[in-house]
């Protein structure tokens, strides 16, 4: 049957090239999409992680503070895991680097005496995940710490930013699929119509809805794969010249380092997934000639 | 029920959309092997007699048996094994017309799941039993009306059913053709395969001795 499957299915694809053609065309748009959509996204959160790797952090502290206190801090914040580069600035230090923040402004307020300035301990730490609420709030417990701004804020804000980017995310590849899903289905759809009378008489001869589908199937799975491979030929095309045409400095060079194409993994995973979208809107597009021709 | 009757219209009733009905009380027995020809002018329910017996209509009243099951209470998944037992020969031949002989007539065992060899093999020896190798490379729509009649035939014979059903077989066909018709008719009947045929052909009927039921008022009448 599969044989015969496969025969049938090829002869369907070449009498209705241009059907089949259009529909390839079109699905691999809508995966061009898809794609470039989900190397943006991937690339952001992959960026986004590296950052807070890296992520600083900047503890205040109280003005009234005491050495002893200030050393407890800096112990603590030492046995945290992954952190690095601790350094404490003191309230004086503080206000000369507040003033020359202010570049020529700076002369306003030299005769302003800046005496609550707190001084702030600073660290990075280098981990897959920022610091945890119960780490943060071991450093908050610390007589003499104000507040930690810096780490809490971004890490609120970031996560703000992941859990919107989610949610369009997956509206927009949701949306892109459905459509995926309707173009090889009214590919498929066409197809059948035109063989409208074939099928009706393997009907009346005693074929098996399966023995009808089997070929258009074999045809959604084609159009699926073959688009798929074209979006994926496309994609990488445009993200070899996107990056080729980045011109190259300080910050670029940084960005350029840390993207990443797709991997063999989800390719598979995605190329899987477009054969079962194949199967699938077929079979949703011979249930109507299936019904039409069922005697 | 015998083992001979092989189907059995029982009390059927037909009518389409309310319409005055088209047969009441039918009552026909066919027996295996036998040889039928079913007559009546146009529109007398020749045609429909072959769809009660194919699943594709359904009778008002009665029931249709076909060996020793009611062919209207058939599941869905099972009516597509009753029609394999049955080789249909269409009024219209219902060929594809875009494709050849060899591939039309190969359908019945393609439906099968028959291995390629075993096609390849029921194909030739069939073709050169009917005399119709020449035809099996050709485009059915290239062919003559009596060609795409014997490539019907073909297809309706080739995986050997218990019965052949054939619908104004020698319509439109000049006597030359249709006597060839029906000599391959016969041949496939000598085989042992049951052969009715549905014709309003009253010097094919004639010429032939062979039991005759006449539709005719809405009733059935056997002739002879």
């Amino acid at each position: 049957m599969i044989i015969n499957a496969i025969s049938q299915a090829i002869e369907n694809i070449k009498e209705n090239f241009s059907v089949t053609f259009s529909g390839i065309i079109t699905t691999s748009v809508s995966l061009i999409l898809i794609g470039i959509f989900l190397l943006i996204y991937q690339n952001i959160i992959h960026i986004s992680q590296l950052y807070f790797q890296k992520s600083h952090y900047s503890v205040f502290l109280k003005s009234e503070v005491s050495k002893v206190n200030q050393q407890d801090a800096i112990r603590v914040i030492e046995s945290v895991w992954g952190v690095y580069g601790i350094n404490l600035i003191s309230s004086k230090q503080a206000a000369q680097d507040l003033l020359e923040g202010f570049g020529e402004a700076r002369k306003l307020l030299e005769k302003v005496e800046l005496t609550d300035i707190p001084g702030i301990i600073e660290f990075s730490i280098d981990r897959p995940e920022p610091l945890n609420n119960k780490e943060l709030n071991k450093i908050n417990a610390i007589p003499g710490v104000k507040e930690i701004i810096f780490g809490r804020e971004t890490k609120d804000q970031i996560e703000t930013f992941f859990a919107i980017s989610n949610f369009i995310g997956i509206f927009l590849v949701g949306l892109l699929i459905v459509s995926v899903t309707f173009i090889i289905k009214n590919t498929v759809q066409i197809a059948t119509q035109i063989k409208e009378k074939e099928i009706g008489i393997y009907r009346l001869l005693g074929a098996s809805k399966w023995f009808i589908r089997l070929p258009y199937i074999l045809e959604g799975i084609f159009i699926s794969v073959f688009s798929y491979f074209a979006a994926l030929g496309v994609i990488y095309f445009l993200y070899q010249f996107v990056i080729a045409g980045i011109t190259y400095n300080e910050a670029t060079y940084q960005i350029i380092h840390l993207t990443t194409f797709f991997q063999i993994e989800q390719l598979l995973i995605l190329w899987v997934f477009l054969i079962v979208l194949g199967i699938f809107s077929s079979i949703l597009a011979t249930n109507n000639i299936i019904r039409k021709v069922s005697f | 029920m015998s083992e001979e009757n092989l189907i059995q219209y029982i009390d059927i009733e037909k009518n389409f959309l309310g319409k005055k009905p088209i047969f009441t009380d039918i009552n026909l027995t066919i027996n295996s092997g036998e040889f039928v020809f079913l007559t009546g002018i146009s529109g007398a329910g020749k045609s429909t007699m072959f769809n009660l017996l194919l699943g594709t209509e359904t009778p008002n009243e009665g029931r249709v048996i076909y060996r020793n099951y009611d062919v209207h209470k058939l599941p869905k998944r099972k009516i597509r094994h009753h029609r394999r037992s049955i080789g249909m020969v269409f009024q219209d031949y219902k060929l594809l017309t875009n494709k050849s002989s060899r591939e039309n007539i190969s359908i019945p065992l393609k439906i099968a799941n028959s291995s390629k060899n075993d096609i390849d093999y029921k194909l030739n020896e069939l073709a050169l039993k009917l005399n119709i190798e020449h035809l099996l490379d050709q485009n059915v729509e290239t062919l003559s009306g009596g060609e795409q009649q014997l490539v019907a035939i073909a297809r309706a014979a080739i995986h050997l059913p218990d019965v052949i059903l054939a619908d104004e077989p020698t319509a439109n066909l000049d006597q030359k053709m249709a006597l060839k018709i029906f000599n391959i008719f016969e041949r496939l009947n000598a085989e042992g395969i049951t052969v009715i045929i549905a014709t309003h052909d009253i010097h094919l009927i004639k010429s032939h001795k062979k039991k005759t039921v006449l539709l005719k008022n809405s009733g059935l009448i056997e002739v002879r």
